[in-house]
């Protein structure tokens, strides 16, 4: 392994980005943060990622492999006898870690994005959070979606476990009560405090500053 | 292997692309199965027991639990039936490009295709349409060794060539009814042709002309 190179082209601030540090965390893979300037992207980015042009790509010796999705699935069979899993083995279970994470990722995050940046689907966000918390209370997933250590969903889920408070204080995203989904907010708190969470990721308070800051920027690139 | 083998059944609609996916790879694989075609108008008390959340086709249900989207579901097929027809590659790079390619064709490419046709043919997103078919042209220059054969997989279908396949049959039948001017792809059009004539498209994909009568109802403007 010591001649292996693992480097992330990332963006601190990016939700991706921030999945894809997290499970190299997880796995304990030694990797270099190359900080990118999505405003004036350079040309390993636009090398590594012809087709989007985007963060994060991972760069494994020497071997572009871009979208998060795509890179985390990589990780995990990649370097596979390493650290935890992040996807179970059994087909059916990986099936429903697979399925989950698509729902986390298109109805959670997208449309909690919806909200804060198009002013549209407060209702439709809060409705994907109950049929999350259905799925949590069913299936009896403590304290995290994974079991009891972290897996794909958590994983995708980090970004909304971080960025509530910017989405809410600056955003206006309104969360479900604690009433309504007591599960599906205990198992973003889980996330937020898990050591490797809070020792390699940027804090919620360091993510609301930055959001107050770059909001209108954001929404301008919606 | 016998019991393995038992209880597939699969909620389909036959002009789904989604559901050609899923139908291929269990003909590529042999795998017996009950097909049962639901009714998208009326939805069946199965399909919405299987898929309460998205409540759509197609559904895997293998033992009586229930796999969705047909990514997820052709992953699964490859995953607990390896021996046949493999579909994913065994290297954890190649794979991961054809999970960057698969992700591409659902969000780029298949979005790009539904407003065409719900745009009624509109020549700008023809255009759309025409440059991820590029971008699909060039990874196959990548990835498929043209000496071996016309497929991603070379002489063989591989998972991108059977999420790929349905529009063998639909873009031929968008051209006839919507006028749709298909992009300068040689070697994506002799994918597509070589998927139509697999003996697996037999049972996987439509007739050309019920797949028209079907867009003309669906998506013609009146």
């Amino acid at each position: 392994m010591a001649d292996e190179s693992v480097r992330l082209l990332c963006v601190w601030s990016s939700p991706y980005s921030m999945r894809v540090m997290l499970a190299l965390e997880l796995k304990s893979i030694p990797y270099e943060r190359v900080e990118q300037d999505v405003r004036s992207k350079g040309e390993l980015l636009l090398r590594s990622n012809p087709v989007h042009k985007k963060v994060p790509v991972l760069i494994h010796n020497g071997r572009p492999i871009a979208e998060s999705s795509v890179i985390i699935e990589y990780i995990d069979e990649q370097w596979r006898d390493r650290g935890d899993e992040i996807l179970p083995r059994d087909p059916y279970a990986r099936a429903q870690e697979r399925f989950w994470a698509d729902f986390v990722e298109k109805k959670i995050f997208a449309g909690s994005a919806n909200v804060v940046f198009r002013a549209t689907g407060q209702d439709d966000f809060l409705a994907s959070c109950d049929i999350l918390e259905e799925e949590l209370r069913k299936s009896n997933r403590a304290p995290y979606f994974g079991g009891a250590k972290l897996g794909l969903v958590d994983i995708v889920l980090v970004s909304t476990a971080l960025c509530s408070k910017s989405l809410v204080e600056v955003g206006g995203l309104r969360l479900p009560s604690r009433d309504a989904c007591p599960r599906f907010l205990a198992l973003l708190d889980a996330i937020r405090e898990h050591p490797l969470v809070r020792s390699s990721l940027p804090s919620p308070d360091k993510l609301r500053d930055f959001f107050a800051t770059a909001m209108p920027w954001i929404k301008s690139l919606s | 292997m016998a019991s393995r083998d038992q209880e597939v059944t699969l909620l389909s609609a036959w002009p789904s692309p989604f559901s050609m996916r899923v139908k291929l790879a269990l003909a590529l694989k042999g795998i017996e199965h009950e097909d049962l075609p639901q009714d998208l108008g009326n939805k069946s008390k199965i399909l919405l027991e299987s898929n309460p959340v998205h409540k759509k086709v197609p559904v895997l249900i293998h033992k009586g639990k229930p796999i969705l989207e047909s990514a997820i579901i052709v992953h699964y097929i490859d995953e607990v039936w390896p021996e046949t027809s493999p579909l994913l590659p065994q290297d954890a790079f190649l794979r991961a490009q054809h999970r960057f390619w698969s992700d591409f064709m659902d969000k780029k490419l298949f979005d790009s295709w539904i407003r065409f046709l719900r745009s009624n043919g509109d020549a700008a997103v023809n255009e759309e349409f025409n440059q991820n078919c590029l971008l699909i042209e060039g990874a196959l220059a990548e990835l498929g060794s043209e000496e071996e054969g016309p497929f991603f997989g070379g002489a063989s279908m591989s998972f991108l060539d059977v999420l790929l396949a349905p529009y063998a049959v639909w873009i031929p039948g968008a051209e006839q009814v919507m006028g749709l001017k298909p992009a300068k792809c040689p070697r994506f059009h002799k994918l597509l042709a070589a998927a139509s004539e697999h003996p697996s498209a037999k049972v996987a994909l439509p007739q050309v002309e019920k797949l028209k009568k079907f867009i003309r109802v669906h998506f013609e403007s009146k």
